[in-house]
């Protein structure tokens, strides 16, 4: 009998391999396709950003890193694996893993942060006992994001009609983003998916191209001049 | 005993209530009057862009004094000082109009049109009209706000007792807010 699950088990193992081989042979055709470069793992993009997903961890880790150029800026796209150990009543040492993609494109300096994220069930709860976020002319778009920053002013620049409008499309509809630094980006839940990244990128692009040129000037930097 | 305990548990809640309530008023009130400060800069910038710009103007087109002379007298009004935000949304309404007559003449003569230091005015103003877009969003934002404490349950009681009032909105035309949109059956 027990032959029988030692030979499951490599049976699943080796599946797991093969399916993960095919996985990365398919990340390193889109690389290739899209003029980027498949670099691996490269753990100090784990470090690099404070909001989430990169919470506190006991471990970080981050592989499947694709680096290109995307609308006029350096672009890249990895998946983040985060763990927190910890150790139950009896001792034990217990692991949990949590798994995003995300996709990340530089912008020409850094802005002050502005965080719009999917209004879930945890930002509602959170509202009931009184943690507000910013809100705005369109109870659909409150309704449908939760938006915090560091500079309220700015946010309430950044955020436009235009803008609000945009991000309660279909296809947008959902999409966590936040401007940090001199980096844009977007996550989710899971693994890379390559089928993602382009569309993600373009509404990034999108996202950064409607920041006012006041705000870019207020920050060192002329769009106007640029162009 | 255990009663006057309940009764003085209460008294403190109450208490404890009514001042979070007052300090959550005083702090927007505050944020009211400090967007609306920002927003006046924003104003003040607008103004003082006008000047140039009608000079500029008037390089080439000297003889429509009565543009010039509205732009003028519209801008005089609007950079006065003591004006409610419903007194001075008007009197900016009145300025873009005015501005825009300005704009009008301008688009007859090509080469001012093409004129870099023309060009350059306009990007500010644009820019600036940006600014006061985005501070008036955020003035209302506060005023929306206040508004909501002063009139909800039981924030209003808190309001009246201490004589808080609602605040006005600053609304001004927005050509690119105010287009129809394009409706396809």
């Amino acid at each position: 009998m027990l032959w029988v699950v030692l030979v499951v088990a490599a049976l699943a193992a080796a599946g797991v391999w093969y399916a993960n081989r095919k996985r990365q042979e398919a990340i390193a055709a889109w690389a290739a396709a899209a003029g980027w470069t498949f670099v691996g793992q490269d753990d100090s993009l784990a470090f690099r950003w404070a909001g989430s997903p990169f919470g506190p961890a006991d471990e970080r880790e981050a592989v499947e890193v694709l680096r290109g150029a995307y609308a006029g800026a350096d672009a890249v796209s990895f998946t983040y694996r985060s763990t927190k150990v910890s150790r139950d009543s009896d001792g034990k040492t217990q692991r949990s893993t949590t798994t995003h993609h995300v996709i990340a494109l530089t912008l020409t300096t850094a802005l002050p942060t502005v965080e719009v994220t999917p209004e879930g069930l945890g930002a509602k709860l959170a509202k009931i006992v009184g943690a507000q976020d910013i809100q705005f002319e369109s109870d659909e778009f409150n309704r449908a994001y939760r938006v915090a920053g560091g500079e309220p002013q700015t946010v309430h620049a950044v955020i436009h009609p235009r803008l609000m409008e945009r991000l309660l499309e279909p296809g947008t509809r959902g999409t966590a983003w936040r401007i940090e630094g001199n980096t844009i980006l977007s996550w989710r839940s899971g693994s890379t998916d390559i089928d993602r990244i382009t569309g993600t990128l373009a509404l990034l692009a999108t996202i950064r191209d409607a920041v006012p040129r006041h705000v870019w000037l207020d920050h060192g930097y002329d769009p106007a001049a640029a162009h | 005993m255990v009663p006057t305990l309940i009764v003085l548990a209460v008294l403190v809640v109450l208490v404890v209530i009514v001042v979070v309530q007052y300090n959550g008023l005083v702090r927007v009130r505050n944020l009211v009057q400090e967007s609306w400060r920002q927003v006046d800069v924003e104003l003040t910038r607008r103004h003082d862009l006008i000047p140039n710009l009608v000079e500029t103007v008037k390089g080439y087109a000297a003889h429509e004094k009565s543009v010039f002379e509205e732009v003028a007298r519209a801008r005089s009004q609007a950079a006065g000082t003591g004006a409610t935000p419903e007194q001075q949304a008007a009197q900016e309404n009145e300025l873009t109009h005015a501005l825009g007559r300005l704009f009008a003449v301008a688009e007859g003569y090509p080469v001012l049109r093409a004129s870099e230091n023309f060009q350059q005015l306009q990007l500010e103003l644009a820019t600036t009209e940006d600014r006061i877009a985005a501070g008036r969003r955020f003035y209302n934002a506060n005023v929306r706000d206040l508004n909501t404490r002063v009139e909800s349950f039981p924030s209003n009681l808190i309001a009246n007792a201490f004589h808080f009032a609602k605040a006005e909105y600053f609304e001004v035309e927005d050509p690119a807010v105010r287009q129809a949109p394009t409706v396809t059956f």
